[in-house]
């Protein structure tokens, strides 16, 4: 489902240069559960937004499901991400002025099955959202805001879903719930699952283990 | 999701920037509906004005002109036609000539103003048999009487050899008729005396045009033709005979010859001339006013589009500046370069439709209840005026937040997210 090869990505020229990724080269197959551990600033949210197909690398190639995203022009690469990718950040990233039906909704793109089939209803029942339909992020406890951001990234059933440190910012208990939720999605929906963590707890959870350190895949 | 309903979500949640949007080219529009609604009723009030003057004129003109009818038919007035070389300082002493048939010319033309014609030679000489001075007249009497049977002549023809003395000769020398006067070498029988007239014509004496002409050797000429008891039908008739008797006969002038009525309706056509120049005066003020309004508010519309503008867009600036990182989501989500500055240039069009819709509702009452409570709402609301206003300030707007709905466009979400993931 997806691979990567060769991917180096450096910020910055010169004496201030910094290398974010460097000759990263790896692949999940559809159905896995797959983390990415490494200390900050190894170069993890780079990697994932390369793979995400918002930060093209400087060299390497990325393919999903067989599609290299940055052969794409801005416009196809948008809707690349919105059918294919799902993203789940550890700030949640909800927009503050919509309620939790439609912060799960506003992912919704034509001429898929997100938001025409009742996905909204089935996603927002599977993460205990029923009773927060009508409220605003600003009204949701931190575990509903993360429930509510998975929701969304997976309510154009996504191929590939990227998750940068969703448990950062949670309880064990809402922690356990996204984890599993991500582990459940990939073998029930046969996508491809990465997640970016620097807590071992998850370890277990995982098909496999990527460990990161200063740009490189060790 | 549509873009409309996140638009409207957003509006709803930021009320402040909304309303400052809104509030800003409803200013625009309010300004520029104002401008044109006050020029509205600057025009219906100015033109109700001006009608009612030039009714009022119309009116005192109809009553001047009907008045000078009815004096122009009661009192009749009389022209003296002259040779256009005469001195008109003294009209009485008449040198130059013109042909006599002029006199049958005139009459010819049958006029429908002049009801005598009267050729006449004259000249003021000197009476070396008496002493004194006079004013010698050759006449055939009437030439042409209008309508001859119903009108005495106003002129009696003298016979050949026959004299007719002014009141202050026969009264002053006890001339009686039938008594044998000598003047110049020639014989001449008193026929009558005239009555005293109180003028000139008391110095004068009549005798027979011909002997005239021979005594002061001047065949075939006469110093000018007294056009007597003429009758107009209107005022203009009086004023205009003048230019239709010097074309018919060329080479002489037309004077007033002893009539109020001319100097009356000089007086009277002067003030109703002074009275149309007034109203042509008023009427310029107005045109001059209106153009003045017109220069302000063409000044003023675009000042007030461009600050609308220019706030519109700083505040769709500062929006942006301040929704960077959902920019950065929504792109992530699979929102295109395109859908988000869609979304911005919606926002500002909805704002400017909503200020505009306000600034003109706004105008309308303001103008209405304050400046114009007499004027009809039909003047105010029409739909020219708010469908001007409502496109323009669609054009407005999305000029205003075009460069600022460039820049969120141009947001990447991965500098977005990194930057805020920190």
């Amino acid at each position: 489902m997806l691979r990567a090869e060769s991917l180096c990505k450096t910020y910055g020229r010169g004496a201030k240069a910094v290398r974010a990724l460097s000759e990263v080269s790896l692949s999940v197959d559809a159905g896995q559960f797959v983390l990415v551990r490494g200390a900050s600033g190894c170069g993890k949210t780079t990697l994932l937004l390369t793979l995400g197909a918002m930060l093209a690398p400087d060299s390497g190639r990325v393919e999903v499901g067989g599609t290299d995203p940055y052969t794409l022009n801005d416009e196809a690469r948008a809707g690349f991400r919105a059918t294919r990718l799902g993203f789940v950040f550890q700030q949640f990233y909800l927009i503050p002025y919509l309620n939790v039906r439609e912060n799960v909704a506003c992912a919704a793109v034509k001429g898929t099955n997100g938001g025409g089939d009742g996905r909204v209803e089935e996603l927002i029942a599977r993460f205990g959202l029923e009773g927060r339909l009508e409220h605003r992020p600003a009204e949701l406890s931190t575990g509903e805001k993360q429930r509510v951001a998975l929701a969304r990234a997976l309510l154009n059933r996504p191929r590939l879903v990227l998750a940068d440190e969703p448990t950062g910012n949670l309880d064990e208990a809402n922690a356990q719930t996204v984890v599993k939720a991500l582990k459940d999605y990939a073998r029930e929906d046969g996508a491809a699952v990465l997640m970016v963590t620097h807590d071992p707890r998850w370890e277990a959870a995982a098909d496999r283990i990527v460990c990161m350190e200063y740009g490189r895949v060790l | 999701m549509k873009l409309g309903t996140l638009m409207v979500r957003e509006l709803l949640h930021r009320k402040v920037n909304a309303l400052a949007g809104i509030l800003a080219m409803a200013a625009a529009a309010g300004a520029c509906a104002g401008v044109v609604l006050l020029l509205r009723v600057f025009d219906a009030q100015t033109e109700r004005l001006l009608a009612s003057r030039r009714t009022a004129s119309a009116k005192a003109w109809a009553i001047f002109q009907d008045e000078m009818r009815k004096d122009m038919l009661r009192l009749g007035f009389n022209l003296m036609i002259l040779n256009r070389e005469q001195n008109l300082s003294t009209p009485d002493e008449q040198t130059k000539t013109m042909p006599e048939e002029y006199g049958a010319k005139l009459a010819a033309a049958k006029l429908a103003e002049i009801n005598h014609i009267v050729p006449f030679l004259q000249r003021k000489l000197w009476w070396p048999e008496k002493s004194r001075w006079i004013t010698l007249v050759g006449t055939t009497g009437d030439a042409y009487i209008k309508a001859f049977g119903k009108q005495t002549p106003m002129v009696q023809a003298v016979a050949p050899g026959k004299a007719v003395p002014g009141y202050a000769i026969h009264k002053g020398l006890g001339l009686v008729p039938g008594q044998k006067i000598a003047l110049g070498g020639w014989t001449f029988e008193v026929a009558r005396g005239l009555e005293q007239r109180g003028f000139e014509e008391d110095e004068m004496i009549y005798i027979d045009l011909r002997t005239a002409q021979d005594m002061l050797k001047l065949p075939g000429k006469i110093n000018g033709i007294l056009a007597v008891n003429c009758v107009c039908v209107g005022p203009e008739a009086l004023l205009t005979i003048r230019k239709r008797v010097e074309a018919l006969l060329p080479g002489t002038r037309v004077i007033e010859h002893n009539s109020k009525l001319v100097t009356r309706a000089e007086v009277r056509g002067k003030a109703a001339k002074e009275a149309d120049a007034e109203l042509a005066r008023q009427e310029r003020l107005r045109t001059e006013l209106r153009a003045g309004r017109v220069t302000a508010g063409t000044t003023l519309i675009p000042l007030v589009a461009l600050a609308a503008a220019f706030v519109l867009g700083v505040l769709t600036w500062e929006n942006v500046g301040r929704r960077r990182l959902e920019i950065g989501i929504l792109r992530a989500l699979g929102f295109t370069a395109r859908r988000i500055q869609a979304l911005f240039l919606a926002k500002a069009m909805a704002i400017g439709l909503v200020g505009a819709a306000a600034g003109y509702g706004a105008a309308v009452v303001a103008v209405k209840l304050w400046l114009a409570t007499g004027e009809p709402w039909e003047m105010f609301v029409e739909p020219l005026l708010p469908a001007l206003l409502l496109g323009g300030s669609l054009v407005l707007a999305a000029a205003a937040s075009w460069i600022p709905a460039q820049l969120a466009a141009g947001v990447d979400p991965a500098m977005v997210l990194l930057q805020e993931g920190g």
